[in-house]
This record gives structure tokens, sequence and C-alpha cells, in this order.
């Protein structure tokens, strides 16, 4: 049976577009978008759609699933089509979101105005204080609330799952010279020996100490009559001798360059 | 849960046994107390969809820092790429199916950028609210195929011992979402084949026409479930089951040709990419039964886990009880056959979900079976309740009877999520961990970074399954993956071949990223750290040399090494 809620129609269609106006004007004010995005694909359209349709009961659990539901797919298929076109924005989605709902809003509108009046749904049973409830929701959302700080909290490992990053790229397409860039995510400070060789000849030699979460950028250049491959190694002072602990190298340094 | 998740992370005993013990603490309570009479309606939905919900949660807290499922970094992707470019069909070499469904990308795109959030958080939104919908949708379906809220919210629980509820269907990828959205349509399918009144019917009919296209849009399988389901309801409803107004032709026709104008017109790849999978199962199911095949042993991964003695059992039992409890609620539907012939297709998916279990001992079509199993279990669900409820027909919920049920439902329940996950993988694992005074994410992950912003996007790369999946969804990079294929000729190889050189040249490859790890196989595990407690190189160890090195040559580069994983430039092994 078709339930008829006076002025159920104007409300939908009036929070539509709140909520598209929100998301298209409001770029920088989360609060605001956040429940606004949520409402335009979560229920407006959806309720709309369902209150069109007539599908809209007493049954409140009934019009809550069919307007998740049709909300979700509407929002879904006017994002595919949205994309598909190439024009997929806050602003295009929103407007056409709750363009949607303002269309199935109006035509509600004249479905109820050829009924006739409207008439009121009977008042459902008195409900019963809801305050326990309310303090076992809070509890409840403060139980998940918990568990997700703790969830979201990074626990310490042993020092050695830490590592030291050592990359090499072209500085800029032909200028002769790379970027040699050592991050370390070690839990201390790490002492190496940074060595760089053109065809197995030390050209260079450098103490380098790295902090944890620091990183060293060096450029080195290309000599012209550079022979044989560019090798950059990391060695670990902390051994002796030294040995090494991460190492890069480049074919032929005097064609760097990065293919894409 | 958390706090097992937390101990799981940290590598100290006693993981299990909270992670279990806050899976009962959601489970059986509730359940025991929609068994009863008592409840009101209200109550029921409230407990189910909370319950159902709740083990959301618990998937979102296994990982509350990224995505990390195998599947999820997939579609990630996908999302990131909308939300970068706009337009639909990106590029993902790793599932590239998964584009031309792009439902749940695209919406998770819109949601980002009406919201300002993420995609991984308006992912989860997204996947939580799509749980909530499974929840209500099953709810309802149940109700008006039994006439009981008491019936349906026991059939909704006994649907959470599916197999992939608690984590599979929880995960942000495409069934996720469609699973609900068809829920929904099929709610429609029963609510029309209810209704007398020709403009409820038509409301009805267009609500579906709404969700169908939604399903299609988001995912292959789902659609073509949808459809086969509703020609099965249309074919009972001519057998004289149910009402005649059952039948659904129309609908069945409209999703037929929704999805294959879908499938015809935008993913014809989709029909390789099923066949492939299907035409493997049933070779596979062949090659078993002939003997020429080893048939897969239940409780232990493909790389060899094998799950603790309690956990295989359980699964056992769950099973058994299933079965054992599955008959008695078919014989009930078969006595209700004239009240739906929905009933009836339901209770025969149940039966098919027992007829194919075997199917899990075929290595090649248990991923089949599993993935049926997320729309058999409506009828396993039904069946169980059915039986349930007879068995306690008197009305009286005595405290044996509570007790029977809390069991069952506890047995049942915790088998499903032991089927349904290995067990390495069930709780959480390092993922931004402390080292010293700092967060700090796995090597893949500063890989992925490294890649995007000192390569550029859209390199070819090879790599290991998991790297792969970073170097994809956070490294804008195009990497082959997989056990077959470019990725294992390239990075398994022993020698540099030409073939290999050519193979490369053809498929663009300029990168090639080489993890001695062996868990870096393994896209479940692979792009964590290792657990304390477990060996730095994670539980399977380092791979030979002579299997990580064969890059490792004059004319290739070698651009990143972070110990465990080394980048190497292979353009020059073709140019």
């Amino acid at each position: 049976m078709t339930v008829r809620r006076p002025a159920v129609w104007a409300m939908l269609a009036v929070l539509a577009l709140a909520a598209a106006t929100v998301c298209a004007l409001a770029p920088d004010v989360p609060a605001l978008r956040l429940p606004a995005a949520l409402a335009l694909a979560l229920w407006l359209p959806g309720h709309a759609l369902v209150e069109l349709l007539g599908l809209a009961g007493r049954d409140r659990v009934r019009t809550l699933t069919l307007a998740l539901g049709a909300s979700l797919a509407i929002a879904l298929i006017v994002a595919v089509e949205l994309a598909a076109f190439g024009v997929l924005a806050a602003e295009t989605w929103a407007a056409t979101t709750a363009a949607a709902c303002f269309a199935a809003s109006l035509a509600v509108s004249h479905r109820h105005a050829a009924l006739g009046p409207a008439t009121r749904v009977a008042p459902g049973p008195p409900r019963p204080r809801h305050l326990a409830l309310a303090a076992l929701a809070v509890t409840a959302v403060a139980a998940v609330g918990t568990a997700v700080v703790l969830a979201r909290t990074p626990l310490p490992v042993p020092d050695d799952r830490g590592y030291t990053v050592l990359a090499v790229a072209p500085t800029a397409s032909g200028s002769g010279a790379v970027t040699v860039r050592a991050t370390s995510e070690e839990a201390t400070s790490r002492s190496y020996v940074m060595r760089v060789s053109f065809g197995g000849r030390v050209a260079e030699e450098r103490a380098l100490t790295l902090e944890p979460g620091e990183t060293s950028e060096q450029r080195v250049s290309v000599p012209p009559d550079a022979a044989g491959p560019l090798v950059v190694s990391l060695l670990d002072t902390a051994r002796i001798p030294p040995v090494p602990y991460r190492s890069v190298r480049v074919a032929d340094p005097r064609r760097i360059e990065v293919v894409s | 849960m958390t706090a097992g998740n937390a101990l799981a992370r940290s590598g100290e005993a006693g993981d299990d046994l909270l992670f279990w013990l806050g899976f009962l603490l959601i489970v059986v309570p509730p359940a025991v107390a929609i068994v009863g009479p008592r409840p009101s309606r209200g109550a029921r939905v409230t407990l189910l969809v909370g319950v159902g919900f709740l083990l959301y949660l618990t998937k979102v807290l296994h990982d509350p820092f990224a995505f990390t499922f195998s599947d999820e970094l997939l579609h990630l992707s996908n999302t990131e790429q909308i939300l970068r470019e706009g337009a639909l069909f990106p590029e993902n070499p790793i599932l590239p199916v998964s584009v031309y469904y792009p439902g749940l990308a695209s919406l998770t795109a819109a949601l980002s950028i009406a919201t300002g959030l993420g995609a991984f958080p308006a992912g989860l939104i997204v996947i939580g609210a799509a749980r909530t919908l499974l929840m209500l949708s099953l709810f309802l379906l149940f109700e008006r195929l039994t006439g009981s809220a008491r019936l349906a919210s026991v059939a909704g629980f006994v649907y959470i011992a599916s197999p992939n509820f608690l984590f599979w269907t929880a995960q942000f990828s495409y069934q996720s979402l469609a699973l609900p959205l068809a829920g929904v349509a099929a709610l429609a399918v029963v609510m029309r084949g209810l209704e007398r009144d020709q403009n409820d019917r038509q409301g009805w009919t267009v609500l579906f026409m709404v969700l169908a296209l939604a399903v299609v849009m988001t995912h292959h399988l789902t659609g073509y479930a949808l459809v086969a389901t509703l020609v099965a309801v249309s074919l009972a409803a001519l057998a004289g089951f149910g009402r005649a107004r059952e039948a659904a032709w129309a609908l069945a026709l409209f999703t037929a040709v929704a999805a294959a104008v879908w499938l015809f017109q935008v993913a014809p790849i989709a029909g390789d990419y099923l066949g492939t999978i299907f035409g493997r199962s049933f070779g596979g199911v062949a090659d078993t039964v002939a003997g020429t095949s080893e048939a897969r042993r239940p409780f232990r991964s493909s790389e060899g886990e094998v799950a603790p003695l309690w956990e295989r059992v359980t699964g056992y039992v769950s099973v058994l009880l299933l079965a054992l409890a599955l008959p008695m609620g078919l014989f009930r539907i078969l006595r209700r056959r004239r009240r739906s012939a929905f009933l009836v297709v339901a209770g025969a998916a149940g039966a098919a979900f027992m007829a194919i279990l075997p199917l899990r001992l075929v290595p090649s079509a248990w991923e089949t079976a599993n993935r049926a199993s997320d729309f058999l279990f409506v009828g396993i669900g039904l069946g169980i309740a059915l039986a349930a409820l007879h068995l306690g027909r008197d009305g009286r919920a005595t405290a044996p009877r509570r007790a029977a049920a809390a069991v069952f439902i506890a047995v049942v329940t915790i088998g499903g999520a032991l089927v349904g996950w290995p067990p390495s993988a069930r709780l959480s694992q390092p993922y931004e961990v402390r080292i010293g005074d700092r967060s700090v994410q796995p090597p893949g992950v500063a890989l992925a970074h490294w890649s995007r912003r000192e390569l550029g996007p859209g390199n070819g790369y090879v790599a290991d399954e998991s790297n792969g999946r970073m170097l994809l969804a956070y490294g804008q990079q195009r990497p082959f993956t997989g056990r077959d294929g470019l990725a294992r000729y390239a990075l398994e190889s022993t020698a540099v071949t030409p073939e290999l050189r050519a193979a490369l040249r053809e498929n663009g490859v300029a990168y090639a990223a080489v993890d001695r790890r062996r868990v870096s196989r393994d896209a479940l595990q692979g792009i964590f750290f290792a657990r304390p407690g477990q060996p730095l190189q994670g539980r399977d160890g380092y791979l030979p040399p002579e299997r990580t090195g064969t890059l490792d040559r004059p004319d290739t580069d070698r651009l990143f090494d972070s110990g465990d994983v080394v980048v190497y430039g292979v353009a020059g092994l073709y140019r």
C-alpha cells in the first residue's frame, strides 16, 4: 500500500539542492562537505525514487533499505556516466545527482496532487525511553573509537627491520649528471662511506652519516672521458673493513636517460 | 580482536586466542538472542546489521592504514586513475578486466572528490555502506520469503558463516559492492512477485532496473548470477512452484540484454577472462577425476602453509553441521514450495553449495567454488534457519536449545572464517611500524613512491605479486606480475635469452623489480614487514642468489637498492 507523507517531496528537493550547493561551493569546509556528499550518495536520490515509485511504506526498515540501495545505484550510474564523458568532478556529480533527486521530488509532488489531499501517516506506537539505548550507543562508539586508535598506532618492531634506500636517477636529460639519493629508514644514526667509481676506478669517496628519516642527495657529474659503468656504493663503516651495504650502477653513464 | 591484531603485529603470543574470543563475542550473544521468540523485529534487524557491520570493522581494523589485500590495490589503482584523469577505462595490466566494470571505482572517485576525502577513506565508506545494505537486504529478502522476522534474522546469521563474509566481501573490490546491490534487486523481484496491484508492480520493476544496471556496470559475475537467478525463478514459477506472477522473464531479459550489451560493447575482454577461469576449472576437474592432476589438500595454501589442527577440525565440523542440517531445511522448503518460487530457487542454491564443495579439492576449480559460495550461501542460510526453527517449533527457547544454537553458530561462523582466509593473513601484519622514534612504511611503498617521482608514471615493469601491486597502486607504473607469463619468465630465468629480450621489448618493459624474499610472491603477505619473531626476510626465507641475480649484468642499470628489493633498468637488454 502506498503511504503518502505530506511535504516529503519538498524536504527531499530542498535537501538535495542544499547538499549539492555545499559540495560545489564549499570545497574548503570538510565538516559540511562530508555529510552533504554522504547524503547525496547514500540517501537522498534513492529516497526520492522510492517515494516516486510509491514503494515507501510504514516499514522504515524497508524504506531505509530501498533508499540506500537505490541511492548507491543512482550515485554509481551518475558517476560512471560523467566519467565516461570525462567530466567527473565534485560540481558535476553533486549537481547531476541532486538534479535527479529534485526531478523525482517534483514528480512525487505531482503524483500527490493527482491523488488528492495528503493523509498523515498514523503515528507509530509510543517509543520507550531511549536513555539506556543512547548510553549503550555512546559506549559502543567509544569502544570502536578506542579500537581504531589502537589499531592505527604504529607498534615498534626490532631495529633490524629498518632499511636504507640508495637510488640513482638522471638529473635532467642530457645534463651529463646523475642524482644519487640515500634515504635512511633505520632506527639509529648510521655512518657510511659513499664511493663513486667509473669503470672500476674510484673517482670519489666521502663520509656520509644519515639520521633516521634523513635523505642525502648528491649530484654526480659524469666526466666526458668516463669509461665503463658508474657505480655508487654505500659502505657500512660499522664493519671492518667496510663492506658494500647498498649499490647502484649505471651501465653507460654517458647516455643517461629514463626510458618511459 | 583489535588487541589480537596488535599482538600479531608485535609478534606476541595469544593473538589468535584474543582474535577468536572477540569474534565469538561479536557473533554468539546476538545469535543466541535472535534464536528466541522474544526480540522485536526492530531488535532483530539491529542485531543482524550490527553484527555484519562490526565484522566489517574487523576487516577495517585489520588494515587501518591502507588497502593491502591483493585485489584492493588493483581497484585502488583504478579509482586513483579515474581521480587523476577524470575518465573511464584506465590501464590495469594485473587485472585488465576490472577497469571495464567501473562502478566501484567511479562511485568511490565521486565520493572522494565530493567529500574531499582520499580514495582510501572514501572506499571504506562505500564498502561499509554496501555491507550495511547487504545485511538489510538479506533480512528483508528472507523475511518476505518466509513470512517471519525470526526466521529471517536466523537465516541472516547463518549467512555470516559464508566463507567469504569476514574478509573477501568486506574488501575494497567490485563484488563487495555488486553483491548488496544484487541483493536489493532480488528483494525487488520478490516484492514484485507478491504484489497484485499493477502500479506497485511497475514501481518494483523500475527500481529493479536501476539496481540491475548498477550491478551490470559494477561486476561481471554478479550480473550473470542475477540473470541466472531470474531465469531460475521464472522457470520455477512456470513449473508450478510459488505463484505464476512471480515469473520474471521480462526482468531476466532486461538484465541479460544489459549484461550482454556491456559485455560486447564495453568489456569484451571479460569473455576471455571468465572463459579462461571456467575453462581452467573444468579442465582441472577432468584432470583430477582422471587422476592426471593431484587433488588440492584442504587447509593447505599454495605456498605450503598448513592450518593448525584445531582449525582443520573446526572447518570440517562446520561443513558437516551444515550438511546434516540442510536436508531438513530443504524438506521444509519443499513443503512450502507453493509459497514462493524464489524460495525453491534458494533451496536449490543451498543444495548446489553442497554439491560443488568437492570442487574445492581441485586446484584450478577451488576459486570458482569459493566465489560461487557468496551467492549460493543464501540458500544455506534459509535452509538452516528453517531446519532450526522447525526443531524449536514449540517456540520455547530453553537453555539447552540456546546453548545448542550458540555452539552451532559459533562453529559454523568460525568454520566459515577459517575456510575463507589463510591463517597467516588472518590477523594484522606490520604495515606502518615504529622504528626508533619514527613511523616507517615497508620498502615496497618506498619503491612505488620513488618510481613515480624519479621515473615518471606509466613505465613498463616486471615485478613480483606484492611489489607489482604497490607499483600499480602507488607508483602509477604499468607492472606485469603473475605466476605465469612475462613476469615469471623475466624474474625467474637463470639466463637472459634472445626470447626474453624480445618479450621485454614487445611489452615495453623498461624496469624490473627483483625482491629476494620468497614471501614477495605472496600478494597477501609480501607487502608487509616481517613480524617480530620472524626472520628478517619473512617466513619463507630468501630465494637463492642464482634466482635473483640474472638481471645484474653489465648491460642493465641498477637504479634502486633497498637491500631486499633492487630495481634494474632493462632497456639495455634490447636496445
